[in-house]
């Protein structure tokens, strides 16, 4: 290989690997909007045999189906991202979900959650953490130079 | 108190769940490489393959079961603990090298886990 995959990455990849990590963070705001609606699980999966679904249940099934598709779409954005970026690249970027996820549950209002200093800080450490495990090893980096 | 021993139980399932589905992913991916000509139709039915969809799937019911419970802004960062399972993972059971960096990395997030808990269990 004469040029690595990172040299080239188009805008275009930009706005996939941007609207890939937003849907990972959508995708879990929509499914801990369907927890707050369900009525509880054994109540849900007496209404599903019956086919009698209370509007709180109802409502509680679409925001998770959302969720779902996010999720699913997102996995597979995800997979085509890895086309194009390196993994040591790809995943301190994602870790920014963390802080999307975080953002979306104590400033929408549909959320009941508030900032902590807690929180902050150990969400913070965890994506040091990412950063670090993710990052190439020096013993990689200089494999990579060979390999040039 | 906002972890109960069932909660903690539900979210120990679902990271074992989700980083056993990707461990049975790359299980998947080396015997792809290893066969040549295999069709499409024949991959996706591969017990790996099957197998890490059942257990995502697993590990997504468990984590609905935490998300009932436990804030999203306290849960979220707590799935990194599959990091840490998938490094494992690679470590003993795929027995590759690991750098010293990455376990660093995992140490750190421990910590930032053990943080996060403090106080919540």
């Amino acid at each position: 290989m004469s040029t690595s995959p990172d040299d080239r990455i188009k805008p275009k990849s930009w706005l996939i690997l941007s609207v890939a990590i937003l849907l990972t963070a959508v995708g879990q705001l929509f499914m801990k909007l369907s927890t707050q609606t369900l009525s509880g699980w054994g109540e849900l999966w007496q209404q599903l045999t019956e086919y009698a679904l209370t509007s709180g249940n109802q409502t509680a099934l679409l925001w998770f189906s959302l969720g779902i598709l996010s999720y699913f779409v997102s996995m597979l954005m995800w997979v085509y991202v890895l086309s194009f970026l390196k993994l040591s690249k790809a995943y301190p970027l994602f870790s920014i979900a963390y802080i999307l996820v975080y953002l979306g549950a104590v400033l929408l209002p549909q959320f009941d959650e508030s900032t902590s200093l807690q929180k902050s800080i150990g969400i913070a450490i965890i994506i040091i953490g990412v950063v670090i495990v993710s990052l190439p090893s020096p013993r990689e980096r200089s494999m990579r130079v060979d390999n040039k | 108190m906002i972890f109960t021993r069932e909660i903690f139980l539900a979210l120990l399932c679902s990271v074992v769940f989700t980083s056993g589905g990707q461990l049975l992913q790359k299980q998947a991916s080396l015997k792809y490489t290893s066969i040549k000509n295999s069709s499409v139709f024949r991959r996706l039915l591969s017990i790996e393959f099957v197998g890490s969809t059942a257990f995502l799937g697993l590990g997504l019911l468990f984590w609905m079961i935490v998300l009932t419970k436990v804030e999203l802004s306290l849960a979220y960062p707590l799935l990194s603990i599959n990091y840490v399972l998938i490094l494992l993972g690679a470590r003993y059971l795929f027995k590759e090298k690991i750098p010293l960096q990455r376990w660093l990395g995992v140490f750190i997030i421990l910590i930032g886990i053990g943080v996060l808990l403090r106080g919540a269990i």
